[in-house]
């Protein structure tokens, strides 16, 4: 009798359980489709405005009439709007007319507050918001939180720096903290970096060769994946590395920067025990155009690793009528079954865009 | 006799009764889960940069992987949505699995096709290849001609022409949104687990506005069955799966959207060419890879990378779809019946492969013999009359409950239907859904273990109308 009484309690129990949430969402749907049209008519008005004063600086003497939102939603298109426009900002100009209107509708002071609260999500949407608006006032606050121990707050400081130019900061910490961090957070790191500023090359070059292991193989990286021609000296130190895992990487940023002082020496390099190593240095030799290379590239062809093929066939590919000669021939006469295979590949593939770069 | 009738009956009571307390216990539990999972994930995803993940030069690149078995109606502009995805790096391969239809000639006029010969690395087994194409417009396209081998052999000859280090595989009837790759990848570069695989959700195109691969307006399909679908989907995708993920056990990902490593799939040898329900058996082997390895990865749910599928709307190709759904699952437990109540796979072992068993496979049978048991044993005068009503309705309020939920899951986290309309719908068809649908599902899912014990495994004709314009 009793279980009965519970059921019966309970499947009461249940249904207005159902009853309020269905009724409080309703009520939440409707609202916010009202708020939306009231919401979409305002930015749409308030775009052009505020591009003509982002862009050119028209009305600046109108912008606390203008801009000034006296309400709450309102403010939140305004601020929607300058998010929008801080992912194209092309001038210090720009961002310091973004700044303006932000100090005019409040935004700084309230961004400060959230930066400080116990929440750290709360803290994440600011930082984020910070980072995107450019306020370095705000960066001495954003860098203690680089040591939180939440991804997401850890990431969105380390992004905020960068986008306020301040990426050196970055490379300092990964300096000093570098045994306390995991790996996937430096790596993460060294992603931010890639886009970052230059600021952070200077710090990188300076301290190459005196950091930890891993942060060379990370400065080498970042380094060629910027382009840093200034690093080509320090780079190529690492060609003659006795491990492995650094002439790797000096050959993939050789490659990527598409220079080198020691052409002889990475061509010699296609003829290593390790298949790792004749495809970075194919990588090398195809963007750094080393055409003294090419009767090498055409014994690789018929190499035994996949990968190594199918690079020197499109290193080849790339050096123009010579490889291509070379390729058409291999790819109907080469003694070498997968070799044959892989230069009617890379042909064929030539003709529909898909040789890789 | 009489004395052994009520003896028989209160048995049987008293199990449908203990049955019906586990299996709600379960499904209270998830959706405890499904919740926290929801909040903690919509509490995330507004703070994610997904601008900074799709120039990211580790993002990966991946492969996606679409076999078609006579797609000739949704082939064409269910490519192009996968040819116009938001993504750094990518690669299309449609392999036709031996279709009878005009699918290949449809690609090949489409894309402006030619013949290639091409170099492959052979890691799975699978039939012989008869052709292999490239798109002269879209480079990233290929398409690979097979003889029929079923759909997890389409997928290994897919894998094995993928030249990336991850895949998704996706349904040719499906349409990816142009940010589903770049969501569901994001925790696998994240880092901070080692992610093997992971699932978006799938949620129902039929009543969609849909142009070009792109849907333009979300809406409920007309006809009533199509709604019924999109609560299951909802009550399966935001309840289930995001439940299971979150206790790092999840054994589905759906065969319509899923990403997976490529080297753990090849690790445990492809999909199984042998079962109809390959997408749940991978996910078991990789689970167990992981177990048996020791090894500390993890198979999530994402709730927001979302693929568009249609749905049949036909009540025969639906009764098709459904038994096939359940004669893989069977097979799927059938092949890995050593690791139910086993200690040694511990969450695995003990709740999730028991609950596909008892819940999922046996959940519909039970209810249907309950009922019939019923039924006589209310023409017998063995069971109690107002505790028959009563559990009656019991069942049916708590099987609405669990519908209305998922609906209220939805609205409450990515209220993807916009209309208020949409909504209401979407209630009153979780409070119908218990009156007939239901229990023809179980019927049909009881019918499953009639056609396993025959041997009859075939897929039938799924008729597709083309939900894109």
């Amino acid at each position: 009798m009793f279980i009965i009484y519970l059921f019966t309690v309970s499947i009461i129990y249940f249904f207005f359980l159902i009853l309020s949430i269905l009724s409080y969402l309703l009520i939440r749907k409707v609202l916010i489709i009202i708020h939306s049209k009231r919401k979409n008519s305002y930015y749409q008005s308030m775009y052009p405005k505020l591009s003509q004063y982002i862009t050119n600086g028209e009305n600046e003497h109108n912008l606390h009439r203008s801009f000034q939102p006296t309400e709450n939603w309102k403010r939140e298109v305004v601020i929607g709007i300058l998010y929008q426009f801080c992912s194209t900002l092309n001038s210090d100009d720009e961002v310091d007319r973004i700044g303006k209107i932000i100090q005019s509708i409040g935004l700084d002071q309230e961004l400060a507050k959230k930066l400080k609260d116990p929440r750290w999500w709360t803290v994440v949407e600011a930082t984020n918001r910070v980072g995107k608006f450019r306020l370095r006032e705000l960066s001495d606050v954003i860098v203690e939180n680089l040591n939180s121990p939440e991804y997401d707050l850890w990431i969105a400081s380390a992004r905020a720096l960068s986008l306020m130019n301040k990426s050196e900061l970055l490379v300092n910490f990964l300096l000093e903290k570098e045994t306390e961090l995991p790996n996937w957070s430096i790596i993460r790191m060294s992603d931010i970096l890639v886009h970052g500023g230059d600021e952070s090359i200077d710090p990188m070059i300076r301290h190459l060769s005196q950091a930890s292991p891993l942060l060379q193989g990370l400065f080498i990286d970042i380094l060629g994946k910027k382009k840093v021609i200034t690093a080509i000296p320090a780079i190529e130190t690492y060609l003659f590395h006795e491990d492995e895992k650094f002439r790797l990487k000096a050959l993939k940023a050789i490659g990527d920067i598409g220079l080198t002082n020691h052409e002889e020496y990475v061509i010699s390099l296609l003829h290593s025990s390790s298949w790792a190593e004749r495809l970075n240095t194919i990588h090398a030799v195809r963007n750094c155009a080393i055409h003294e290379a090419t009767q090498y590239l055409c014994e690789l062809v018929s190499d035994s690793n996949w990968w190594v093929r199918l690079r020197a066939a499109e290193a080849l590919f790339s050096f123009g009528t010579k490889g291509k000669e070379y390729l058409t021939w291999a790819s109907v006469y080469h003694q070498d079954r997968f070799a044959r295979d892989m230069a009617k590949k890379v042909l064929q593939n030539s003709k529909f865009g898909v040789i890789s770069s | 006799m009489n004395g052994f009738i009520n003896w028989f009956f209160y048995l049987f009571d008293s199990f449908i009764f203990v049955y019906v307390i586990v299996v709600d216990s379960i499904y209270l539990l998830l959706f405890v889960l499904s919740i926290r999972a929801l909040m903690n994930y919509r509490k995330g995803i507004s703070l994610k940069e997904y601008d900074e993940i799709s120039t990211s030069q580790l993002t990966p690149p991946v492969t996606i992987i679409v076999p078609a078995y006579n797609e000739e109606v949704t082939i064409e502009k269910s490519t192009l949505s996968f040819l116009n995805m938001n993504y750094p790096e990518y690669e299309v391969i449609v392999v036709n699995d031996g279709s009878k239809d005009t699918t290949l000639e449809k690609l090949i006029a489409y894309y402006n096709m030619v013949a290639v010969d091409q170099a492959v690395r052979q890691q799975l087994p699978c039939q012989q290849i008869k052709g292999i194409y490239r798109s002269v417009d879209y480079p990233l396209l290929m398409v690979i001609d097979k003889e029929n081998g079923g759909k997890a052999d389409a997928l290994n000859a897919g894998i094995n022409f993928s030249q990336y280090p991850y895949y998704c595989g996706v349904d040719a009837d499906s349409i990816l949104e142009q940010d589903a790759l770049l969501k569901s990848i994001r925790p696998f570069i994240e880092g901070a687990d080692n992610v093997i695989a992971c699932g978006g959700i799938v949620r129902i195109a039929n009543g969609c506005t849909i142009r070009d691969g792109r849907v333009l307006g979300i809406g409920l399909p007309q006809k009533a069955i199509g709604i019924f679908q999109v609560i299951e989907y909802l009550r399966s995708f935001l309840m289930g799966r995001l439940g299971f993920s979150s206790l790092n056990n999840l054994l589905i990902i759906s065969g319509a959207f899923g990403i997976f490593r490529k080297q753990d799939v090849i690790a445990v040898g492809g999909y199984n060419t042998a079962t109809v329900g390959e997408d749940m058996e991978l996910v078991v082997r990789l689970q167990k890879y992981l177990y048996e390895t020791n090894t500390k990865a993890k198979v999530l749910f994402v709730p927001d990378p979302v693929c568009w599928t249609e749905v049949p709307e036909d009540i025969s190709v639906l009764y098709r779809q459904r038994t096939r759904w359940q004669i893989g699952l069977l097979e799927c437990l059938l092949l890995h019946r050593k690791t139910i109540f086993n200690p040694k796979y511990k969450i695995m072992g003990l709740l999730a492969m028991p609950y596909f068993l008892i819940v999922e496979l046996l959940g519909p049978t039970i209810e249907l013999i309950g009922f019939i048991f019923l039924i006589i044993g209310l023409y017998l005068g063995v069971v109690n009359l107002s505790f028959a009503v009563f559990f009656l309705i019991a069942t049916i309020v708590f099987g609405m409950f669990l519908s209305i939920s998922a609906v209220l899951l939805e609205e409450f986290s990515f209220r993807r239907y916009p209309r208020v309309s949409d909504l209401l719908k979407l209630a009153l068809y979780s409070v119908l859904e218990n009156f007939w649908y239901r229990q023809i599902n179980a019927v049909w899912r009881t019918w499953a273990f009639i056609r396993f014990l025959r041997n009859d495994k075939a897929w039938g004709k799924m008729t597709r109308q083309g939900v894109s314009q």
